[in-house]
C-alpha cells in the first residue's frame, strides 16, 4: 500500500505542512528538534488528529481531507507504538497483545493463541502473564511493538521507541528493532530525536523543522548535501554498514574499519563524524588505526569549513578547514588518505549478535 | 524527626475528635444490650432494614447507570455548558434534604410538572411508594458518584483510549474494556459514597415518600419514629445502622482502593 500525505495541520500558532509518499517495505525515519511536529505527523497518519486542509490517502482510500471525509483510527490499519508505550495496566501482556485481534472481531481464544504465537516469535513469551507494571522499560517496548503488530497493520508508526529504555538495554533494543523493522512488509514511520537512530533504522530520513520538511533523503544524501545547519551538525555523518567480527567491521563495499568494541559480531554499522576524519596527501604514520585511500570527488565549502567528498568503498566525507584545503592543494581527482582514530568511531549492532 | 504538635493545633484537634466520637460512644454506653436481639428481630426493624438495603442498592444502581454517562459528559465531551452542568450536580449536596423532598414533590407528585404526565400517560405514581424512596435517595446521593467518577475520567490519560482506538476497538469496546476498568477505583469509591449517603437519607425520603412501614419506612425513618415511642429501640437500630455501614466500608475498601498498578 502506498500512503500519500499532503496536508496542513494547524493547531494555534503551530502549523505542520507536509507532502510525503510512503511505500511498502520502506522504513522512514522522522527527525527534528523538539516541537518540530514529529508526533503530530504520526497522530495525523493514525487518525488521532484531523488535518486542516489537504489530505491523507491510504492506497486508493481517502482517509482525511480536513472537511467531510474522515476515517476513524479504529478503521485505519495502523499499528501505533506510543512514546511511553501506553500498555493497558489492568491487562496481562498476553491480553494487551490480544486486544487488537479481539477488537477486530477475532474470538477470544483464537486472539490469545495468536498473541501467544507473536510473543514467542519476538522471544518474550516468558512475559505473557505479567502485568505491565512488572515489566522493565525494554520489555515494555517489545510488548508495545508486539501489540501494534498483532493486528497485522499495513502502516506501523513508532514514536521515540527507544526513549523510555535505559542506556544498558538501548543497544540491544536498537539492534532488535532494526531487525523487526527490516522484516516488516508494510509502510513504517519511526519518529526519533536521536539522529543516529534515524540513520540506523531507515533507508529514508525526513527532517522536520518548525512544521516543515526541510530535507527528505537517504542517510548518504543527508551526509552529502545537508540543507540546514541542523542536518549538517547532527545528521551529516559517515555511515558504514557491514559485518563486524573481532574488532573489525567489513563494509559492504569492502573497506575495513577497526572498531573499539571487540565483542560486536554480525550485522553492524559504524558512524564517523566528518570532523573526526583527517585528510592526508600521503599514507600517514601515527596512532590512527584506520586509514583508507580514495579519490576526491567533490569539494564543498560549508560555512567557514570545507567538506571533502572522497570516493572510497563506501564514499566518505571529511570536514577540514579552508587553510588545510589550501595547504593540501586538494582538488577533485586528487588521491588522498583518510584516517580516523578508533575512539572516534561508534559502532552499532544491526541485528542479532552471534559470537 | 517528627515535629512536636504545638498546643494551638493539638487542643482543638483533640476536641474535634472528641466531638466526632463522643456521640457514638454514648450510643454504645446507653444501648439496651440485653434486649438487642429482640429489637433487631422485631418486624418493624426487619422491614426497615430490608427496605433500606433494597432502596439504597437500587438508588446506587440507578445513580451509576445515569451518573457515569453524566460524569463522562462533564469531564470529556467538551460540549458547551459542561461548567454549568458541573455546578448543577452539586446543588443536591448543598440544599437541605427536606427542600429536595419538596422539590421532588413539585416535579414528580401527582400534580407535579413531570408527575402529572407520568400519571396521566402511564399510570405511574411515585410519591409515597418504594420507587419514590429510590428516586429520593438517588436524587440526594448521585452527586457523590458523579463527582468521584468525573475526577476519575479527568485524571485518566486519554492515550489509553487512543491506543485502544488504533488497535481497532470501537468506542463501546474501548469504554468497556479500557476506560471502565481504569476508572474502577474512582467508580468504586463513588458507589460506596453514594450507597452510604442513600442508606442514611432521611429528609427527602420522609417529605417525598412519607413514612409507611414496609413501603417507605427506611432505617433512619424507623429510628426517628422509635425515638418518640421507645428511645432504647432507637438506640439499638442506630447501632445496627452504624455497624452495617462500617462493615460494608471495610469489606469494600480493600477491593476498590487497592492501587491498580500492583502486579
Amino acid at each position: 500500500m502506498t500512503i500519500t500525505a499532503q496536508f496542513t495541520l494547524e493547531r494555534g500558532a503551530f502549523a505542520l505542512d507536509v507532502d510525503l509518499t510512503l511505500r511498502d517495505g520502506e522504513v522512514t525515519a522522522v527527525v527534528g528538534p523538539n516541537g518540530a511536529g514529529k508526533t503530530t505527523l504520526l497522530r495525523a497518519l493514525a487518525g488521532l488528529e484531523r488535518v486542516t486542509s489537504g489530505g491523507i490517502r491510504m492506497g486508493e482510500l481517502l482517509v482525511d481531507d480536513g472537511s467531510g471525509v474522515f476515517v476513524s483510527p479504529q478503521r485505519r490499519s495502523c499499528g501505533y507504538v506510543f512514546q511511553d508505550y501506553v500498555l493497558f495496566p489492568h491487562l496481562s501482556v498476553l491480553e494487551n497483545v490480544a486486544f487488537g485481534p479481539r477488537s477486530r472481531g477475532m474470538p477470544r481464544r483464537q486472539a490469545r493463541a495468536e498473541a501467544g504465537r507473536l510473543l514467542l516469535q519476538l522471544g518474550i513469551s516468558g512475559l505473557a502473564s505479567r502485568k505491565p507494571a512488572a515489566l522493565s522499560g525494554g520489555q515494555a517496548q517489545r510488548v508495545a511493538l508486539a501489540r501494534a503488530l498483532a493486528s497485522a497493520p499495513s502502516l506501523l508508526l513508532l514514536d521515540e521507541p527507544l526513549s523510555a529504555a535505559d542506556i544498558a538495554t538501548k543497544r540491544e533494543l536498537r539492534a532488535g528493532l532494526v531487525e523487526r523493522l527490516r522484516d516488516f512488509k508494510g509502510c513504517c514511520v519511526v519518529v526519533t530525536h536521536d539522529p543516529i537512530d534515524a540513520l540506523l533504522f531507515a533507508e529514508r530520513v525526513i527532517v522536520l523543522e518548525d512544521g516543515k520538511v526541510v530535507q527528505d533523503d537517504s542517510p548518504a544524501g543527508l551526509a552529502a548535501h545537508p540543507r540546514t545547519g541542523y542536518v549538517a551538525a547532527l545528521l551529516s555523518l559517515n555511515l558504514i554498514r557491514g559485518v563486524a567480527a573481532a574488532g573489525v567491521l567489513t563494509a559492504d563495499g569492502g573497506l575495513e574499519v577497526q572498531i573499539a568494541d571487540q565483542s560486536l559480531a554480525g550485522p553492524a554499522a559504524a558512524v564517523v563524524r566528518p570532523e573526526s576524519i583527517s585528510v592526508h596527501p600521503q599514507s600517514p604514520h601515527g596512532s590512527a588505526r584506520n586509514v583508507w585511500s580514495g579519490v576526491v570527488s567533490l569539494i564543498q565549502p560549508w560555512e567557514d569549513q570545507v567538506r571533502v567528498h572522497v570516493d572510497a568503498q563506501p564514499p566518505m566525507i571529511a570536514t577540514i578547514t579552508a587553510q588545510a584545503q589550501a595547504q593540501l592543494a586538494l582538488e577533485p581527482g586528487s588521491r588522498v588518505w583518510l584516517s580516523a582514530k578508533a575512539v572516534d568511531i561508534r559502532a552499532y549492532a544491526l541485528g542479532p549478535e552471534h559470537g | 524527626m517528627r515535629p512536636r504538635a504545638p498546643w494551638f493545633l493539638a487542643v482543638p484537634g483533640a476536641i474535634a475528635l472528641l466531638l466526632l466520637v463522643a456521640p457514638l460512644i454514648a450510643l454504645v454506653l446507653r444501648a439496651p444490650w440485653g434486649s438487642m436481639l429482640d429489637i433487631i428481630s422485631s418486624p418493624i426493624a426487619v422491614d426497615a432494614l430490608r427496605l433500606s438495603m433494597l432502596t439504597a442498592t437500587l438508588a446506587t444502581v440507578l445513580a451509576t447507570l445515569l451518573g457515569v454517562p453524566l460524569a463522562w459528559l462533564i469531564a470529556r465531551s467538551g460540549l458547551p455548558g459542561t461548567g454549568i452542568a458541573r455546578s448543577l450536580v452539586l446543588v443536591p449536596l448543598l440544599i437541605p434534604p427536606v427542600v429536595s423532598g419538596v422539590a421532588l414533590l413539585n416535579a414528580f407528585g401527582r400534580r407535579g410538572t413531570l408527575g402529572q404526565f407520568l400519571y396521566d400517560h402511564f399510570g405511574v405514581q411515585l410519591p409515597f411508594t418504594t420507587a419514590g424512596v429510590v428516586l429520593a435517595e438517588a436524587f440526594v446521593a448521585m452527586p457523590f458518584l458523579v463527582i468521584a467518577v468525573e475526577g476519575g475520567f479527568r485524571s485518566l490519560n486519554t492515550q489509553y483510549e487512543e491506543a485502544a482506538a488504533t488497535l481497532g476497538a470501537s468506542s463501546w469496546t474501548t469504554f468497556r474494556r479500557v476506560t471502565l476498568p481504569l476508572i474502577a477505583p474512582a467508580l468504586g469509591a463513588g458507589m460506596v459514597l453514594c450507597w452510604a449517603r442513600a442508606l442514611g437519607e432521611f429528609g427527602a425520603t420522609i417529605t417525598f415518600a412519607g413514612n409507611f412501614p414496609g413501603v417507605t419506612q427506611t432505617m433512619p425513618l424507623a429510628v426517628y419514629q422509635a425515638l418518640e415511642s421507645d428511645p432504647s429501640v432507637a438506640i439499638a437500630l442506630s447501632l445496627l445502622l452504624i455497624a452495617i455501614c462500617v462493615a460494608v466500608l471495610i469489606a469494600l475498601r480493600g477491593r476498590f482502593i487497592r492501587p491498580l498498578a500492583a502486579p
